[in-house]
């Protein structure tokens, strides 16, 4: 995690070193303020110390507002949404991916499958666009833009949720598949165990392990499409405010943005993998031999 | 031979028509897809303009073809570039003593948790927005996915039989790379390019979207449906035909992998 | 006194015929073995009896079990069956790898009496274990942490605690060395004598049942070609297999 902190703090140096739109009296400034005429680890710890004193710098563009005023506005609302949409992908895929499998081969199969490829091949920002229009312009089912109730995440949480939901229903298909041929299915049907405790307890707890696996890149897919998403809706969020900032060229929210994205994904991911290997009896119990005792 | 498959058929065809139409339209059409026709502009498709016009008056037809022209371009020719280079990698990972594989190793699974997007989003700011830009932050970040997964071939293939007959005949790293380890790996190296081409052309489709990517005059895809969305209620087709393209052409590299996939028998490991 | 007969039971698959003309019969308290190579159809009979052949596969002929006809029994029905007069072991792999040992035998143990409360559940578990004689420890574990006998002692422990009226045991020594194959053995025989279990065991390997079974059945190619008592069989073997398989 360190190394990737260091990386992170390696490539924002390039905004600075390399623009020259920025007036000389400025750079050298906003390098003091940032501390980056110090040797890289010192620029490190105040890095650190900035970060833990939420300290990321005013935005240049927006007079009065600090970068980590735009954060806490924008960052809760980007990411409910990001949540709310990986719980749909998750449900649908699940569904999607356990239908496919237990009808192989019949019409539902076939129907998944096709779901899910298209679901696959539609970047999250275009399906945004043609649910809004579709969805909330041309019929009046939706409200089309802003964030201010339930109602209004519906459509963009979908539009997010479609690709992730695609890949988790191929994956979890694929995997039932190979779960259903091993030897303890036969044993749990022995066993005369009710076909609902059958699904849950024995298909899906094994076939979900290897979506678990990719449970944090998808998330961390969820999350930087959000951008996009935001702003074809018009949500006050922090891809908003990102792009914005981009347009602008408003360094300080650039970076300030990004590197609090980065760290949000870094410990997302961070977050997902213990929870893959949690779950997985087989990575974090550790053989022991026990003794037979007659 | 795997133009047998009829998924692998189906979508080379439609890339093929993509191809063409990117090709040949630009050059029979009557319009540069840059010049401005104000009085004409917003209109729906017609027999004067085949795919309607945008807010400048530009014929679509000839935008959207030279749109697909820079985005599959910028697609095909990032991920040969990262080919090349993850080839290169994996090869060093797999030849190299102990003590540069392990750093080479975590160099790329450093590299390689890092969400690929925001790295790309990153590089692009970082370096201003732009064609050259945008090529470097795809490639930079796009062979990692290659090389790991050639590196696990590899790995495999050098275990099996006959490349260890080969090197007890005393071949060298080099025969044994270009003779035994790259003519096996044609599998998972079609699929992971075909996985590539998708992801770049996603990638460039984003950023374009985002403001970050090809500006003004010149438009990709991408651009050009920011450029819709302002003017959707009134003007759909706008959207959908730069829209339905990427789709169109991501849908087809998606079908190709699949049925890579299939053909060379390989799990959905990655 | 007949636990089990079938009479002209054949097994169709598609126009191939996997297996015919079967007829036997199995006594309580009885150990019969059914010896045949890889592919006789020994796994299919196994099915067969518990009812979990996929559909696509045409079953004709009468199995009489506990004087209930099978091929007549409800889903619901053969459920009840399955989960408390007649049970199944396999080869060591049928334990489920993502829960503890002691999940996996409360399920067995609720499914023959629902209305225990969890404490008297898990008294009943570890009884269990120690009829089979392993520790109570075991319960926490994974079935990857343990050996092999282990784990065939386990899937043993869930077959027996309703107690079944038959237990059928698919090549469920196959994939153990010499002597856990002993003392797995030597369980059953145990556990047959404690509850007066009938056991159908199945096997490949013919010198296994000496000193374990009853009565052989011979299956060759989808039909049983020598049903005899253990001594006959290897004293005066009848067919060419069975005598192929001797030596």
């Amino acid at each position: 995690m360190t190394a990737t902190f260091f990386l992170m703090h390696a490539l924002p140096g390039d905004p600075f070193s390399q623009e020259q739109a920025l007036p000389q009296e400025i750079l050298e400034a906003m390098q003091r303020h940032y501390h980056l005429d110090q040797p890289l680890s010192i620029q490190y710890l105040y890095y650190v110390k900035g970060i833990l004193s939420f300290d990321l710098g005013p935005s240049l563009r927006c007079q009065g507002r600090h970068v980590t005023d735009i954060l806490y506005q924008g960052f809760p609302i980007s990411f409910c949404l990001g949540m709310e949409a990986l719980c749909i992908a998750l449900s649908l895929g699940v569904f999607l991916g356990s239908l496919g499998a237990l009808y192989q081969g019949k019409c539902v199969d076939r129907l998944a499958l096709f779901f899910s490829i298209f679901a696959l091949s539609i970047p999250s920002f275009l399906l945004a666009t043609c649910l809004q229009y579709l969805f909330a312009m041309k019929i009046p089912l939706f409200p089309v833009a802003r964030f201010n109730s339930f109602a209004h995440t519906i459509l963009p949480a979908l539009s997010l949720a479609a690709l992730p939901a695609g890949f988790i229903a191929k994956l979890l298909r694929a995997s039932i598949l190979d779960v259903i041929k091993q030897d303890y299915m036969q044993m749990a049907f022995a066993k005369g165990l009710s076909p609902a405790r059958i699904f849950f307890h024995y298909i899906l707890r094994n076939a979900l392990l290897p979506v678990l696996a990719y449970l944090g890149p998808l998330t961390t897919s969820i999350l930087t499409g959000g951008f996009a998403v935001e702003r074809v809706f018009g949500i006050p969020g922090l891809g908003k405010w990102f792009v914005l900032s981009i347009k602008d060229r408003d360094y300080p929210v650039i970076m300030g943005t990004a590197i609090f994205y980065s760290i949000v994904l870094m410990c997302m991911l961070f977050i997902f993998e213990c929870l893959s290997i949690l779950c997985n009896p087989k990575a974090f119990a550790k053989e022991v031999a026990y003794d037979l005792s007659k | 031979m795997i133009f047998l498959n009829r998924q692998v058929l189906l979508a080379c065809i439609l890339l093929s028509l993509f191809a063409l139409f990117a090709l040949l339209a630009p050059l029979f059409s009557p319009y540069t897809g840059v010049e401005v026709h104000l009085l004409d502009k917003n209109k729906p498709p017609s027999w004067q303009f085949l795919l309607g016009t945008d807010e400048l008056g530009r014929d679509l037809c000839t935008r959207v073809a030279l749109g697909i022209r820079i985005s599959l371009f910028i697609g095909l020719i990032a991920s040969l570039i990262d080919l090349i280079v993850g080839v290169f990698f994996a090869t060093l990972s797999v030849f190299f003593s102990k003590r540069w594989r392990s750093f080479l190793l975590q160099t790329m699974d450093i590299l390689y948790a890092i969400p690929h997007l925001l790295l790309v989003i990153l590089l692009s700011t970082s370096m201003g927005p732009g064609y050259l830009s945008l090529l470097i932050a795809l490639t930079m970040t796009g062979w990692i996915r290659m090389a790991r997964i050639l590196r696990s071939h590899f790995l495999d293939v050098k275990e099996r039989a006959f490349v260890q007959a080969s090197l007890a005949m005393g071949a060298n790293k080099r025969h044994i790379l270009w003779v035994h380890l790259l003519p096996n790996s044609q599998g998972p190296l079609l699929v992971t390019l075909t996985l590539t081409i998708s992801s770049t052309i996603f990638a460039e489709a984003f950023l374009s979207f985002l403001g970050l990517g090809i500006q003004a005059p010149y438009a990709s895809l991408g651009t050009m449906t920011s450029e819709a969305l302002s003017a959707l209620p009134s003007y759909p087709w706008r959207l959908f035909v730069p829209g339905g393209s990427i789709i169109l052409i991501l849908l087809a590299f998606s079908m190709l992998s699949d049925a890579l996939r299939d053909i060379f028998s390989l799990g959905y490991a990655e | 006194m007949n636990l089990l007969t079938i009479q002209d039971l054949s097994i169709m698959h598609r126009q191939t015929s996997l297996l015919h003309d079967i007829h036997m019969h199995i006594n309580s308290g009885e150990i019969v073995a059914l010896v045949g190579a890889t592919g006789s159809g020994k796994s299919l009979f196994a099915k067969a009896l518990l009812g979990l052949l996929p559909k696509t596969m045409l079953i004709q002929g009468s199995i009489v079990f506990d004087g209930k006809e099978l091929k007549d029994a409800s889903a619901q029905e053969m459920r009840t069956i399955r989960g408390q007069t007649m049970s199944l072991i396999l080869q060591e792999s049928s334990l489920n790898p993502s829960m503890r040992i002691l999940h996996q035998l409360l399920e067995s143990v609720y499914i023959a009496r629902p209305h225990l409360t969890k404490k008297e559940a898990k008294e009943r578990v570890y009884q269990l274990l120690h009829r089979v004689h392993l520790e109570k420890e075991i319960a926490k574990a994974y079935p990857h942490m343990l050996s092999g006998g282990m784990k065939q002692r386990i899937a043993i422990a869930q077959a027996i605690f309703a107690p079944p009226k038959l237990l059928i045991a698919d090549e469920s020594t196959t994939a153990l060395d010499m002597t856990v194959q002993a003392e797995i053995l030597c369980l059953l025989h145990d556990l047959r004598q404690t509850y007066h279990i009938s056991i159908l065991f199945i096997t490949h390997d013919l010198s296994l049942v000496r000193n374990f079974c009853d009565r052989v059945l011979v299956l060759h190619e989808g039909s049983i070609v020598e049903a005899a008592s253990v001594q006959e069989i290897f004293l005066h073997p009848q067919h060419s297999y069975t005598r192929s398989l001797l030596l």
